[in-house]
């Protein structure tokens, strides 16, 4: 159901560079307009790459977002503006508010980086970077991924014999029990032949030192150039945030921290960072539009 | 310049009285191509896997193989893995990775070459071999065919001067066999590459080889080409030829002076010379059609699996009469198996109907119906749930276990079985319900001529008793022989239903290797039985044909007693599953230094990170800070895996239980919390130890949150069910912690204590820093309490149900693979 997108056929390395430090930076920047201008770009881009995006929208993020939002006030009564005092006794301040509802907007923006991620980094994406730090891992995550379409293959031809061999009923009990035995076959079936498919790596030469970790990933002169799109404006914002230009209080008013200028420049660097997944990808539509007339 | 040579090798398994391998001197030639037969546990797969060391069986073995001249045990591993290639019958169990290009990388990756080399040799490989069409593809959704050609591309990236096949197109179907041997022949022609073969169905592959190898009782009898061989079976091992191609067989049957052929043409040739200036003899004719009642009516069915895919059955028809066996033949893909579904009632039809009771369908794969430890145990369960009394119930097993020649089998794990006795078991099963039709589906698939003729008995047996019997099949010679009815399926309906020759003699493409023989030369032939009958020839006394009318063989399982030394190991399966893997002293504590080093720094660095926190970072890193922890807590595992180098049983071990877990959860998608995998971690948590428990919990999470949703709980969800199967393999110890209520009450606390304690302030975490207040951790497990309460009632059922037969399972797993002991 995705787009194609040219980002995703980036190099793992950079896919994942670009996520880590916009979900790093994310999370580390409380500025509202940095936790707002993460939660759009996320949204844009997912909905960009993706067609379940509203569903998604509207079944995950708002109610985890608005619970969020909700609760904080409840249960934090700090802050100078008191709007009005819970049956407790206790206030409820309109900064409660305000940070639970930029709370909400940091939940909102993550929830959406992440499933653009799961989008991008594809499974062999995953394989590869494990597999270069942790090469058994690697292999183990790869033959897991094999193994689960086989199995879902074998559980349906199962639940036919099954059926077929135990009679038809159609009783939620009896389906359970066709169920169970189906999923009992699968897993004497997986483990057993188990040993085959070890013996194949073994005849393959699996288990002698220095094992490497192919992939078919080249680091082509793009993604250098996409890695310092993200890395550059990522280290200026980290800057930003290490020396306090991003800081704001939230209490006990709700204000800036810093200098309106500099801190709007490091919030300018953060936004190019989230742009530059979806403004890749814009790119290369116009980039290929182009050289289609060109055909 | 020889590749390969034996000399007097000589191979007990243990606890066997005779040798399965004895004495055997042979040498291969540099670029031979070289074709060893025999019959079933005759020890042929025994010689193979000696000439391959990584796979050799555990036994006593004596005398010595030489691979160009050196001696191959003394060989280090790297040169034997690439020098000798070995691809094995199964196509689907020996594909390791999820990815066409990952599985051709792979021997390399194990070989230590670099990207540049892998990624060249993967290249002209995929390009020989044709696979650059689906190189990108998952191995998952390739054919069986495809399968097979990856699994030999994959040993022929590595480069070896020797490819060893163990009936490698025993599960293929003959369209996907022929195109696999002729791929074989190309490496062998063009590539120079020595090839040692052994085959079942010697019909394609006795032409392309140089060299035939006649085994029997561990020895080689025989060595020479085609024509010496066929004379001097013809001359000593009469029996032999119900394998050899059905030329040879006309061939022997007479006594004449021309030469063997071997080919279709080669016996056209024979047979005209051979028939000048004599005349023949009237051969037998199909038997009148019967008219018994009719068990199963479909009237034009038609269906398709989806709303806008194609018709599979367009309007097909067909009638089951007692006592009749009707056979469909049609080519692969053409619908068959589904046809067999809808008339098994396991899908139904958009349109027309299917009116039969009792039917009963044996799956291609037998494996399927198998559920339980033993296959005692298997025939019981077939009867459990009827209103029948024990004694009669027990009588009427062994009725039907005599039938089906299982006696002495009672005790052996259905997987132990050979492949013709998995059969038997699983069309045992069936028939303790009492079938009146039975569906079979390809059920020569991988079986030997001697099976196949035992099982055509068996059927016989079954119509005789007023069953009808449907066979679906690609085995022409197989229906040609024993049905009573066959029918073409072609573009979703059955054509051409008549007797076999009449249906055989019609096609002339489509037919029997015996009627292309004999096409225009002898009238009406269609069986190699009938060519010999009309040139007044002697058929064969141990051939399959002629074997309709025998008296039922009960009781004496041939596969059996062909093995030397009457019980024990399966013939041809791979002998060394009975064998305890025996663990050397070096063996267990595998950790390289560095791991531990490694992991015992990533733990120390946990408190380190919190100080650190603490003093230093202000309160906005909190998140940041929590997910560090998290992932210094989970790296020691993986890392102190990596470091011991884990077998390859154990990572293919590991990697299914996960893959069982993915697809548990991905089952269960609909019920929210509802899942199996805290279940399962716990389980192998108990079973295989705390570090087999962490990483199926951890790599389950991981896995199932790549291929659905990644989430900022994806680090907490891993570290959580990591967690849950370490304390697992700390707590669950011992018989009484395994139990069925100690198990439940762990999984129970684990669901709601660490799973849910963990999970549930997560998200408050998140946004949490200084505001984050008691209450509000509260309040977010308060919402979160129903769920894990559901996750915990999941968990209990899954446990109380699953968890005494996986504990079963897993534990044959430690005794016989010697997996995690």
């Amino acid at each position: 159901m995705s787009r194609p997108s040219a980002f995703r056929s980036a190099h793992p390395l950079v896919n994942f560079i670009s996520f880590g430090l916009i979900l790093t930076l994310s999370v580390c920047i409380a500025h509202p307009v940095c936790r707002t201008l993460s939660a759009v770009c996320g949204a844009a881009y997912y909905f960009f790459l993706s067609k379940k995006a509203l569903r998604y929208t509207l079944r995950v993020v708002l109610p985890l977002s608005v619970l969020t939002a909700v609760l904080n006030p409840m249960f934090n009564h700090r802050g100078a503006t008191i709007l009005a005092y819970f049956p407790s006794g206790n206030p409820l301040t309109a900064e409660s508010l305000i940070y639970g509802a930029f709370a909400g907007v940091l939940l909102a923006a993550s929830l959406f980086w992440f499933a653009s991620l799961t989008e991008i980094m594809t499974t062999d994406k995953f394989v590869y970077l494990f597999g270069r730090v942790l090469p058994s891992l690697g292999l183990l995550l790869s033959m897991a991924l094999r193994f689960v379409p086989l199995f879902h293959r074998k559980f349906r031809d199962a639940m036919d014999v099954q059926r077929a061999s135990g009679g038809g009923s159609e009783k939620t009990a009896a389906r359970v029990r066709r169920a169970a035995s189906a999923f009992s076959m699968v897993v004497t079936w997986a483990l057993e032949n188990a040993a085959q498919t070890a013996d194949s790596m073994k005849g393959r030469g699996y288990g002698m030192r220095g094992r490497t970790s192919f992939s078919i990933y080249r680091f082509t002169p793009t993604d250098a150039a996409l890695l310092c799109a993200s890395v550059l404006p990522g280290a200026a914002a980290l800057l930003g945030a290490v020396f306090g230009q991003l800081d704001f209080n939230y209490y006990p008013r709700f204000a800036p921290a810093a200098a309106p200028l500099s801190s709007g420049l490091f919030c300018a660097a953060f936004f190019v960072l989230c742009l530059i997944p979806l403004l890749f990808d814009l790119t290369e539509v116009l980039l290929w539009k182009r050289s289609e007339r060109r055909i | 310049m020889e590749a390969l040579r034996t000399q007097d090798l000589t191979f007990t398994y243990p606890n066997m009285s005779s040798p399965a391998v004895s004495r055997v001197s042979f040498s291969v030639r540099q670029g031979e191509f070289f074709l060893l037969f025999g019959r079933s546990g005759c020890g042929k797969t025994t010689l193979l896997r000696l000439l391959k060391p990584e796979l050799a069986p555990v036994g006593e073995k004596t005398g010595s193989v030489f691979f160009c001249g050196k001696d191959l045990s003394a060989l280090p591993q790297g040169e034997s893995s690439a020098g000798v290639g070995f691809v094995g019958q199964c196509p689907e169990e020996q594909i390791v990775t999820d990815k066409v290009w990952h599985e051709l990388a792979f021997g390399l990756e194990n070989l230590g070459a670099d990207t540049p080399t892998i990624r060249r040799r993967v290249a002209e490989t995929a390009s020989f071999f044709g696979i650059q069409n689906w190189f990108h593809k998952k191995t998952a959704e390739l054919s069986g065919g495809q399968k097979q050609l990856l699994n030999l591309a994959a040993v022929t990236a590595m480069r070896p001067q020797v490819v060893i096949l163990d009936e490698p197109t025993a599960q293929l179907d003959p369209i996907a066999a022929s195109e696999f041997l002729s791929m074989l022949s190309k490496l062998n022609r063009e590539l120079g590459i020595t090839v040692i073969l052994t085959e079942h169905r010697l019909e394609e592959a006795i032409g392309l080889a140089d060299t035939l190898a006649f085994m029997e009782d561990g020895a080689i009898e025989h060595i020479g080409n085609a024509k010496d061989t066929a004379e001097y079976l013809r001359k000593n091992r009469p029996g032999m030829f119900a394998a050899t191609p059905a030329a040879s067989r006309v061939w022997a049957s007479v006594r004449t002076q021309l030469p063997c052929p071997v080919t279709v043409r080669e016996g056209r040739d024979f047979l005209r010379e051979y028939l000048k200036g004599r005349s023949l003899c009237p051969i037998s004719e199909d038997a009148p059609a019967k008219d018994e009642d009719v068990l199963l009516t479909a009237k034009e069915l038609w269906f398709r699996y989806e709303k806008d895919g194609a018709d599979i059955l367009r309007g097909a028809s067909l009638q089951a009469r007692a006592g009749e066996h009707l056979c469909i033949l049609g080519g692969n893909g053409s619908g068959k198996t589904t046809l067999l579904r809808v008339l098994a009632g396991c899908a139904s039809p958009y349109r027309g109907s299917v009116k039969g009771e009792d039917v009963f369908l044996l799956p291609q794969d037998p494996k399927l119906l198998f559920i339980k430890n033993t296959v005692r145990e298997e025939l019981a369960d077939a009867l459990r749930g009827q209103k029948t009394d024990g004694n009669q119930k027990r009588e009427k097993i062994a009725a039907v276990a005599a039938d089906c020649g299982l006696e002495g089998l009672w005790d052996r794990h259905p997987y132990d079985l050979s492949g013709g006795e998995q059969q038997r078991a699983a069309l045992a099963k069936l028939l303790l319900h009492e079938p009146r039709v039975l569906l079979l589906d390809e059920p020569t698939k991988g079986l030997d001529a001697q099976s196949k003729r035992e099982l055509a008995l068996l059927l016989r047996r079954l119509l005789d008793k007023g069953c009808a019997v449907v066979t679906v099949s690609h085995d022409l010679e197989f229906c040609a022989e024993y049905a009573d009815r066959c029918a073409m399926f072609f573009d979703g309906v059955l054509l051409g239903e008549a007797a076999p020759r009449a249906f055989f003699g019609e096609n002339s493409f489509y037919t029997t290797a015996a009627c292309r023989i004999a096409k225009d030369l002898i009238p009406g032939a269609v069986l190699t039985r009938d060519v010999i009958e009309a040139i007044g020839g002697e058929p064969g006394d141990g051939g399959a044909d002629g074997a309709k009318n025998e008296p039922p063989a009960a009781g004496t399982p041939v596969d059996a007693a062909s093995i030397p030394g009457g019980t024990a190991p399966p013939p041809d399966a791979s002998p060394s599953h009975d064998v305890k893997v025996k663990k050397s002293a070096g063996q267990k504590k595998r950790r390289t230094k560095k791991s531990v080093i490694t992991a015992v720094i990533l733990c120390l660095m946990i408190p380190a990170t919190l100080l650190a926190a603490v003093f230093f970072l202000p309160e906005k890193y909190y998140y940041i800070t929590a997910i560090a922890v998290l992932i210094e807590a989970t790296l020691p595992f993986f890392v102190l895996f990596e470091g011991r180098r884990p077998r390859a049983r154990e990572v293919v071990t590991l990697a299914s239980l996960c893959a069982i877990g993915v697809a548990g959860r991905a089952a269960l998608v609909m019920l929210p919390q509802f899942k199996p995998v805290l279940a399962l971690t716990v389980i192998v948590g108990a079973a295989f130890g705390g570090e087999a428990g962490f990483l199926v919990g951890a790599v389950t999470m991981l896995v199932s949150n790549m291929l659905f949703s990644q989430g900022p709980w994806t680090p907490w969800q891993m570290f959580a069910m990591g967690l849950i199967g370490f304390l697992a393999g700390l707590v669950c110890r011992g018989k009484l912690r395994q139990s069925r209520l100690f198990l439940c009450l762990f999984g129970a606390f684990c669901a709601v204590i660490v799973y849910g304690g963990l999970m549930n302030p997560s998200t408050a975490l998140l946004w949490g820093g200084a505001q984050l207040t008691w209450g509000t951790v509260m309040s977010y497990y308060a919402t979160g309490f129903p769920l894990d309460l559901v996750h915990a009632a999941a968990t209990v059922l899954f446990l109380w149900f699953g968890a005494p037969p996986m504990l079963e399972k897993l534990g044959r797993m430690k005794t016989k693979y010697g997996v995690f002991a």
